[in-house]
């Protein structure tokens, strides 16, 4: 990429649309070190070749960046969070009806906090059962486009 | 030869091999015309496989357009597939200035680089790029191996609705800057821009 071609281009691009530019130029191309060479019985090792050359996927790569993907993991991550508060938030609930209907005394109180713990875990099983499910679905919808609302705009462009 | 008249066609087999002549290429070859008034010229073609995708060692997948397009004097075509090759490579029309013709060897015996033979008139103009693929929202500008990639990507990506242009230069020098640029002088476009090789 060093010194290449590609900075030509780029370099006109800018002289003479800079104004219809809505992003940075960027170049894809070829590392800017020798071709890989292994020193030992193999004298090239296929997997660093493919690495240092652009393959056919990083192009794609460039164009939706890691935007596309932190905001995924934001996503996931917020799921994961809600998810597992309402479970926790259910559990608590279901132990308090629980704890209403037990007569007061009636189990000690290493039993009591015992119970209470079984049904946070189990309310925060639930949770994470529900970002499974979630995660599922939201994964299914992208093979089921109409579904989600037909000509919905793609991930990484704004609203038109 | 060329300057006798004839019209000799030099076969590289790697362009990494290219540097021996380098000096014949770039001291000789491309200032014969200017030291000579323009009395003499030396229209040779030199054929060369470029680049990489082969597996080859570091002797044998080297990207020399870079070296040669900044030597005065030479024409630089990097066709992308088998018609055009053809189409950069004829040498039947007069021509005064020595031509480099750089093959993406990793395009060799590829099926998709493969396309019908043209006919024996079938000539590209030095200069000449082509819009590979229409679309809205990005343009790559690209050349050799990597406008199959390129093409590639964008099915890729039209599957997330993006519309990418694909421009296929095959001429480095000169270089056509019409298709290259006018895109970009339509007001309210969306575009960002790439090039890969």
């Amino acid at each position: 990429m060093n010194n290449g071609f590609g900075g030509e281009i780029a370099a006109r691009i800018v002289e003479h649309c800079f104004d219809a530019l809505d992003a940075p130029v960027r170049r894809v191309a070829r590392e800017g070190l020798l071709p890989a060479v292994r020193s030992r019985a193999r004298s090239c090792d296929p997997a660093v070749t493919r690495r240092r050359h652009p393959g056919d996927a990083r192009l794609g790569a460039v164009v939706e960046g890691s935007n596309k993907m932190s905001k995924r993991l934001i996503g996931l991550a917020l799921s994961l969070i809600g998810s597992v508060a309402i479970g926790l938030l259910a559990g608590q609930k279901f132990f308090q009806l629980f704890d209403k209907t037990v007569p007061a005394g009636s189990m000690t109180e290493l039993v009591r906090a015992g119970t209470h713990s079984a049904y946070l875990l189990s309310g925060f099983v639930f949770g994470l059962v529900i970002f499974g499910w979630t995660t599922v679905a939201a994964w299914l919808a992208r093979f089921f486009p109409a579904a989600a609302g037909g000509d919905s705009t793609p991930p990484g462009q704004p609203a038109k | 030869m060329a300057t006798g008249g004839y019209k000799p066609v030099v076969e590289i087999q790697f362009s990494d091999y290219s540097y021996p002549a380098y000096m014949q290429i770039r001291n000789e070859i491309s200032t014969l015309r200017w030291r000579s008034g323009g009395a003499w010229s030396c229209p040779v073609v030199v054929r060369m496989a470029t680049g990489g995708y082969i597996r080859g060692g570091p002797f044998h997948s080297q990207c020399p357009e870079s070296l040669y397009i900044h030597t005065p004097g030479w024409y630089v075509a990097y066709p992308s597939n088998a018609a055009d090759a053809k189409g950069t490579d004829e040498n039947r029309v007069p021509h005064r200035r020595p031509r480099h013709l750089l093959r993406a060897q990793g395009l060799y015996r590829q099926v998709f680089s493969k396309s019908f033979e043209p006919d024996a008139d079938y000539l590209i103009p030095f200069g000449k790029a082509k819009i590979v693929q229409p679309g809205t929202d990005m343009t790559a500008i690209t050349w050799g191996s990597g406008v199959v990639r390129c093409q590639r990507a964008a099915a890729e990506l039209a599957k997330d609705g993006f519309s990418v242009e694909v421009i296929d230069l095959r001429t480095l020098v000169p270089l056509d800057q019409d298709p290259s640029f006018r895109p970009y002088g339509r007001p309210g476009r969306r575009s960002s821009s790439m090039k890969r090789r």
